[in-house]
């Protein structure tokens, strides 16, 4: 039986540096090439040695997807194409494809020049990664092969984010990637059609969490700001350059033209200011309210919002800066953070999670003395506050995302399976479909049962309804006699003489004939004659014919009988039949060798 | 409108009250997809607004209002006497001295949630599943578990972290339920306990008066896994009560009707005692008030006292008077605290409630007539309960969509008009269901054992709110 195989390398029963690896009809496809941001080992990028061990991935691969940028599942696509090597096509769709460079640049940099890490990507390496990006549009159906195809559709989570279809043949598989079913401030909720695949991947970061409401969640990010704004205090948001920074800005815009606040809001220059950008660029990504008011008013056009300028941090006043990066590892935000920690009146919210080892990570554990270089120490008195704002799919978003696709099979990554047992058994109930959870270099195997097409002459399907009544009843399998013929990429049913003309074959028959051994002292044509009379008793309603030639035919079977000359009462009856009449054929040759009943005449 | 102003001005002083106001509002019109055509707010009326009398000096003008009354614009404003009712026009905040402005013919928008205002903290979930039941199972989890479909879901759920953090709450961001157990049942869940000091719970489907036993399972695993069943005595179907004390093995006491209450071990199956009684009333509730002594409460409104140690016939308690025109009385006892004794607060489907004590339970020590929905549309979703810390208050819910906090140390034995201590609408502001739908009801809610003014509820529109609200600093005490 056809089987699908999915291998997660990364995501499997574990978040970060998603990578699965899909075999489906012959093809292979990686979904997916993240890295882990927690480790900066081996553990940081999948183990591709499980594709080769030697030798690049382009022999063993037909094409990458990349679901969306976040680095978790963009981030080793440069060591992968360029260091392990891989030529062939990377799809993403066109935000993913604007952004993810500038991604992986940016950490990059912090990687190489700020930490000093060496056997890293290089900035060429990004740019020859992404020349080999292979642009995607949604619902748009890509021919990846002859054979290989793929489709993308809407996922929210953040912009460009895609779920992907990928299909051979009748089989499908869909991968979500990072999805989330309820929209938000800037995305659209995730949409599929029922599209019925045989295994459904989907993340479950949040299957196991009932979320609190958004507006409580952003209500209090607002009351937060706006307490340390009026007591004259300095509000620091360090984010991650895309996602939800924008969902954030928006807010904060809104709030201040409704309040008619006066306190500058600035974010760090370059790369917010890019992304925003993008944003504009690819409003068509972005949910239905702001593309329908895009025309009076672009939601990415901030009023309020200015870029900011290393200067302003030591301007009297209250403000609000947002700046990149999101963990205070380096750069700007770290800047900024050192400047306005020593007083209690400011405030750092960090609006995502951090990476152990970063600075970021050290206050939201509550540490409140940080060495820094030089062995100087930096004394934390500012307001510490964390919120989270990701956007995931909870378990009733995963059901939904079940409903609407309709999966033969369910298969969860992204996520820590360990307590997952509950979803799992109610995947499996409610939907009455097998739900797998593969750990990282483990394989679930699904059987696909695909419908092969076959046409058949109308000649052989008229001889077939002649002989066994008239229209085929579609509940009766009916066995029937014909010859398959595959030709280039079809197969056809048509009777033997024509596929021997169609061919240019001669026919071949196939016959057995076997001797059998008896004591039988009568003359021939009488023991010939009593085999006719056995035959006749045993078996009831076939045609046997005692032919005047010296046979006896049973069917088509021949039966004729000789003598030896050593031994005259040691008759030889030789039987033939052809192949078709093997079952006959061979019933009648074990019959005769028992022997003639003593009392035929 | 405006004891709520006054309400929040008291509560919150450091903000002027169109901050938090307007934060709301934004985020609504932020929510609304299509805000082109908004210049209208909507002014659907606010459904369960406090209509009343709060008493207030003030402190303005020339001349007081004595007493002073607090109403909606639709009452004439001016100087409130005991002779003309008026509405005082020149109220201030107490805290901020700010004057509290008033709008002609205005209701708060049903969708304007200035509620938050009066919160310490508010967590607002949706469930799959609307649930009955919300029942403590260890200091930081619940147990829900859903009754509208043939097959339905029992869960044991965290409570978001960030409630518990006292320290550096900043630093928590987990605001979110997590769904740390979860099993299926083959039919809905009305009533359901915990055992104390086991991982043990045990449920009731409305419908027999049969128990079905679960293991809540432990750390190695997440499913819920039914352990095991105690056939009921009597064929019933309005479906047993059941009441559960620390016991090891673990027993409960159930039973539908006043003659078939037992109280039965639950790993052998064995009858340990049962009521004696030859009456058969509907039981509203059962509850231990001591390691062995119990309560039976009946929907006529009468209670039997027994104990579980001794066969002796049950101390009998009449119903309340002027029970006559009410349906069905519910009831809870108190913790007895050092402060009283154990009190019985019963309460009747015409609002009448009747504050007694354990040891006298003829006499009356206080009682009032609640400001409720006197129709409620289902009676199994009423609920009363005693705050487990708040000495005298008490939370009732199940006759519309809010739950309402009553001080009863502010009653006297003669009937009055009581109004609450305060209300928690949000689960008909927040909702999201359209109109026309059935309306909300709060199904469930449930005082935190410690935390004294922290409540989770649950409504029929799935939704799950834990609240911590604010005491108003004034609340008018006489």
């Amino acid at each position: 039986m056809p089987e699908i195989k999915v291998t997660p390398l990364g995501a499997g029963q574990d978040v970060g540096r998603s990578c699965i690896l899909v075999s489906i009809g012959g093809k292979n496809i990686m979904l997916d090439c993240g890295m882990h941001m927690g480790y900066n080992d081996d553990r940081r990028f999948p183990d591709f040695s499980y594709v080769t061990q030697n030798g690049r991935l382009t022999d063993f691969l037909d094409c990458v997807i990349i679901s969306h940028f976040h680095l978790d599942h963009c981030g080793a696509l440069p060591y992968m194409s360029e260091m392990v090597g891989y030529d062939g096509p990377i799809y993403m769709t066109h935000p993913t494809k604007a952004i993810c460079p500038i991604l992986l640049e940016d950490f990059r940099k912090i990687t190489v020049d700020k930490k000093g890490e060496t056997n890293f990507f290089t900035s060429q390496m990004i740019k020859d990664c992404m020349k080999k990006v292979v642009p995607l549009n949604l619902h748009q159906t890509v021919q990846v092969d002859d054979e290989l195809e793929i489709k993308a559709y809407y996922a929210g989570h953040v912009l460009g984010a895609a779920m992907v279809q990928i299909k051979v043949g009748s089989e499908s598989v869909v991968y979500t990637g990072d999805y989330n079913m309820t929209p938000d401030r800037h995305l659209g909720a995730a949409w599929i059609d029922k599209c019925r695949p045989d295994i459904l991947i989907s993340e479950s970061t949040y299957a196991t969490t009932i979320r609190d409401s958004k507006r409580c969640r952003e209500r209090d990010f607002l009351k937060k700001v706006h307490e340390s704004i009026e007591r004259g205090g300095k509000v620091l948001i360090p984010v991650f350059a895309l996602g939800r920074a924008q969902e954030l800005c928006i807010l904060l815009e809104t709030f201040w033209e409704r309040m008619n606040l006066k306190a500058p809001i600035y974010f760090s220059t370059g790369l917010t200011e890019k992304a925003n950008h993008y944003y504009k660029l690819f409003i068509t990504w972005t949910n239905q309210k702001i593309r329908k008011t895009f025309v009076q008013r672009n939601m990415f056009e901030f009023k309020h919002i200015k870029a900011f300028d290393r200067s302003y941090a030591d301007n009297p006043g209250p403000m609000v800066v947002f700046a990149t990066p999101g963990m205070l590892h380096a750069g700007q935000s770290l800047q900024i953070f050192k400047k306005w920690a020593g007083n209690e009146k400011n405030m750092v919210i960090m609006p995502g999670y951090c990476v152990q080892g970063t600075i970021g990570h050290k206050i939201l554990n509550g540490q409140r003395k940080l060495e820094m270089e030089g062995r100087a120490t930096l004394d934390v008195k500012l307001q510490v506050e964390y919120m989270s704002f990701s956007a995931h799919a909870d378990a009733k978003g995963i059901m939904q995302l079940i409903r609407m696709a309709e999966p033969r099979n369910m298969l969860l990554v992204h996520g820590e399976a360990a307590k997952m047992e509950f979803l799992k058994g109610k995947i499996e109930q409610e939907f009455s479909i097998d739900c797998y959870m593969p750990a990282n270099g483990e394989t679930a195997m699904v059987t696909t049962n695909p419908s092969v097409p076959v046409d058949m002459s109308l000649n052989l399907l008229k001889r077939e309804m002649a002989l066994g009544g008239p229209l085929p009843d579609p509940k009766k399998p009916r066995t029937m006699h014909g010859t398959l013929i595959m030709k280039e990429n079809s197969l056809k049913l048509v009777s033997s003489e024509q596929a021997l003309k169609e061919l240019g074959l001669n026919e071949h028959q196939l016959r057995f004939t076997c001797r059998v051994q008896l004591q039988d002292p009568h003359s021939d044509p009488d023991t010939l004659h009593r085999v006719y009379t056995h035959l006749k008793s045993v078996l009831k309603g076939y045609t046997i014919q005692h032919l005047p030639d010296g046979t006896v035919m049973v069917e088509s079977i021949v039966i004729k009988v000789s003598s030896s000359a050593e031994d005259v009462n040691a008759k030889v009856l030789l039987l033939s039949w052809s192949y078709q009449d093997e079952d006959l054929g061979s019933f009648l040759s074990s019959l005769l060798k028992k022997g003639l009943p003593p009392g035929l005449c | 409108m405006n004891s709520v102003a006054t309400t929040f001005c008291a509560a919150k002083p450091e903000q002027p009250i169109s901050v938090s106001e307007d934060i709301d509002a934004l985020l609504e019109e932020l929510l609304e997809d299509d805000y082109s055509n908004s210049p209208q707010p909507k002014t659907e009326p606010f459904p369960k607004g406090p209509k009343t009398e709060k008493l207030l000096w003030s402190h303005s003008g020339g001349r007081k209002c004595c007493p002073v009354f607090i109403g909606g614009s639709s009452v004439t404003n001016g100087v409130g006497t005991a002779t003309s009712k008026r509405s005082c026009d020149q109220l201030r905040c107490t805290s901020c001295d700010f004057q509290v402005l008033m709008f002609d013919d205005s209701e708060w928008d049903v969708s304007c949630d200035y509620l938050f205002l009066r919160y310490k903290d508010l967590h607002v979930f949706q469930l799959e599943n609307p649930t009955r039941v919300i029942e403590w199972t260890s200091e930081k989890t619940v147990c829900v578990a859903g009754y509208s479909s043939p097959r339905n879901e029992i869960l044991e759920l965290r409570l978001p972290l960030k409630l518990f953090a006292d320290e550096n709450k900043g630093l928590c961001a987990e605001r979110d339920f997590k769904v740390v157990h979860g099993g299926f049942t083959e039919g809905p869940v009305r009533h359901l306990r915990h055992v104390p000091g086991s991982r043990c719970a045990v449920t009731n489907d409305g419908r027999s008066s049969d128990l079905q036993v679960w293991d809540l399972g432990g750390d190695d695993s997440d499913v819920i896994r039914r352990a095991g069943s105690v056939e009921g005595r009597s064929v019933s179907d309005t479906g047993s009560r059941i009441a559960a004390r620390l016991s090891a093995p673990p027993q409960v006491l159930h039973g539908a009707r006043s003659s078939d209450v037992q109280l039965t071990q639950l790993t052998s199956g064995q009858t340990l005692c049962k009521l004696d009684t030859d009456s058969a009333e509907l039981l509203s509730s059962l509850q231990f008030v001591s390691d062995s002594v119990f309560l039976a409460s009946c929907c006529n409104g009468c209670i039997y006292v027994a104990d579980t140690r001794t066969s002796a016939a049950p101390q009998r308690s009449t119903p309340p008077p002027r029970s006559g025109d009410s349906v069905c009385w519910w009831s809870d006892a108190s913790i007895a605290s050092q402060l009283s004794s154990t009190r019985i607060v019963r309460l009747s489907s015409s609002g009448d409630m009747v504050v007694t004590d354990l040891r006298n339970l003829g006499g009356i020590v206080s009682q009032a007539q609640l400001d409720v929905q006197t129709h409620p549309c289902q009676l199994e979703d009423v609920s009363v309960s005693w705050s487990p810390v708040l000495d005298g208050c008490i939370a009732v819910s199940g006759f519309d969509g809010v739950v309402q906090i009553y001080n009863t140390r502010l009653w006297r034995t003669e009937l009055q008009d009581a109004q609450p201590l305060f209300q928690h609408c949000g689960h008909m502001v927040l909702s999201e269901q359209t109109a026309g739908s059935a309306p909300i009801v709060v199904t469930s809610h449930l005082w935190h054992p410690e935390r004294p003014r922290m409540l989770l509820s649950a409504a029929s529109d799935g939704s799950v709110h834990v609240w911590d609200w604010v005491e108003p600093e004034t609340t008018g005490d006489l």
